[in-house]
């Protein structure tokens, strides 16, 4: 349900944006293969998933930054060979234990391309975003679910990529890069989920054709493309 | 593509992703499913034991009902725990020769879904197999308190394997269990795999040797 609220919340973002500024407004997706890193994949998963996914809707405020909101999602999960288990009571439980983390992140999103209203279709881009995730978690013992929980904490993430304009229009671009998520937890013995996301998609400018918007034939008509006015 | 539409191919992509999300209990096979338990009477010697005596049916326990059974699965699971307590150096012998160690195989049937509490078992000694002159049933006085408050959700029934100590049951006056094994999750009725299921149950309990 909270997922649904947050991608409720882009929606109307998206729909606020007024339609003059629709050229300067872009939206990516991505898809993303997520790495555990540091005590998350030491101490509860190690495996890459390759289930994850992000949107995200952003403004250019100027020629060089660009700022918005961003849905992340990913799909951690680990089967462990069966293995014994001492416990507190001096029980011994042999059985295959299963890990599986969902992380949910709705962040503030900031952008920066240090070539800016440069021509060029291929442009180097920063990002920092803030936010909140939350966090799914459960444990199973062989087909017996021993927790399952859900948290939200606050995330961070930081990153990196290029994007590089298609077309003679530049109206989509494609992108690849990869952000550290940082995303403390300290629940249930687990201290973080962070990892890093590698990443490639889309992205596109939001439009409105024959709605107040600059029309596809002033664009066309450019001689020399310039990325900022088309949300670049 | 107006906007409004790539916002609703967003949102069912994002669906599609959440969709995605593996299932843990479908990647496990029969095998994985089932977990393996078993626990001790601290204060017991297992080395001070030779011989144990083997009920020659399970016991089928149904709430507060219980009733004898033999099908084949139950014999494979019989056969098998007799194999094992041979191979860690035990020798069976009839009821009537004094054993010093009876084992009873349940069967637990739950009806009612939910949570169940380990503590709800306690062992189970059938008072008409092994005389009733020390209580029956589950609990009682011979009940090892070492069970704690750890909780499973229950789907389906499970089996359990409890060493009862004879040999000092008179000084003691109870019948205490000293060992307990339980099988619990999917394939509990496969009488091929039984042997490597009641296997698991040894492994896991080295001490468990004459």
């Amino acid at each position: 349900m909270k997922t649904l609220k947050a991608i409720g919340a882009l929606l109307l973002l998206a729909a606020m944006v007024p339609a003059a500024a629709q050229e300067r407004t872009t939206m990516g997706v991505q898809y993303q293969y997520g790495l555990p890193m540091g005590g998350f994949k030491n101490s509860l998963i190690k495996d890459g998933s390759p289930r994850g996914a992000s949107i995200d809707i952003q403004y250019a405020i100027n020629p060089q930054w660009r700022i918005g909101g961003a849905l992340g999602y990913q799909d951690f999960y680990q089967k462990n060979p069966r293995q014994t288990y001492k416990m507190s009571d001096g029980s011994d439980i042999s059985a295959v234990v299963t890990n599986s983390v969902q992380s949910t992140a709705l962040m503030a999103k900031g952008s920066f391309l240090p070539l800016g209203a440069d021509s060029s279709r291929l442009q180097p881009y920063i990002t920092l975003g803030v936010g909140a995730n939350m966090v799914q978690y459960s444990q199973l013992l062989g087909e017996f679910g021993s927790s399952d929980d859900v948290w939200i904490r606050m995330a961070a993430q930081g990153g990196a990529g290029i994007q590089y304009a298609l077309g003679a229009k530049g109206q989509t671009a494609l992108t690849l890069g990869a952000v550290y998520n940082y995303m403390p937890l300290n629940q249930a013995g687990i201290k973080n989920i962070n990892n890093l996301a590698v990443q490639a998609g889309v992205r596109f400018i939001l439009r409105n054709n024959g709605r107040g918007g600059r029309s596809n034939g002033d664009v066309w008509q450019q001689r020399r493309p310039n990325h900022y006015d088309r949300g670049w | 593509m107006k906007p409004i539409r790539i916002l609703f191919a967003l949102m069912a992509s994002v669906f599609l992703v959440q969709g995605c999300k593996k299932d843990p209990i479908k990647n496990l096979d029969t095998e994985e499913r089932r977990i393996y338990i078993t626990n001790q009477d601290e204060t017991a010697n297992f080395a001070s034991y030779n011989t144990f005596s083997i009920a020659e049916n399970v016991v089928v326990v149904d709430g507060n009902n219980s009733q004898q059974q033999l099908t084949p699965a139950d014999q494979a699971y019989l056969d098998a725990f007799r194999a094992a307590m041979e191979s860690r150096g035990y020798t069976q012998v009839s009821k009537t020769a004094s054993p010093d160690l009876g084992v009873q195989v349940s069967r637990i049937i739950r009806t009612s879904t939910g949570i169940m509490s380990v503590p709800d078992y306690f062992g189970y000694w059938d008072p008409f197999y092994w005389g009733s002159g020390f209580g029956s049933g589950f609990g009682g006085w011979g009940a090892p308190p070492f069970w704690s408050t750890t909780t499973y959700q229950v789907r389906e029934g499970m089996l359990a394997f409890d060493i009862i100590d004879l040999k000092n049951a008179t000084t003691n006056n109870n019948l205490k269990v000293i060992w307990n094994g339980m099988i619990r999750g999917a394939g509990l009725g496969n009488a091929s795999s039984a042997p490597s299921q009641v296997s698991q149950l040894f492994e896991q309990s080295a001490y468990l040797r004459k």
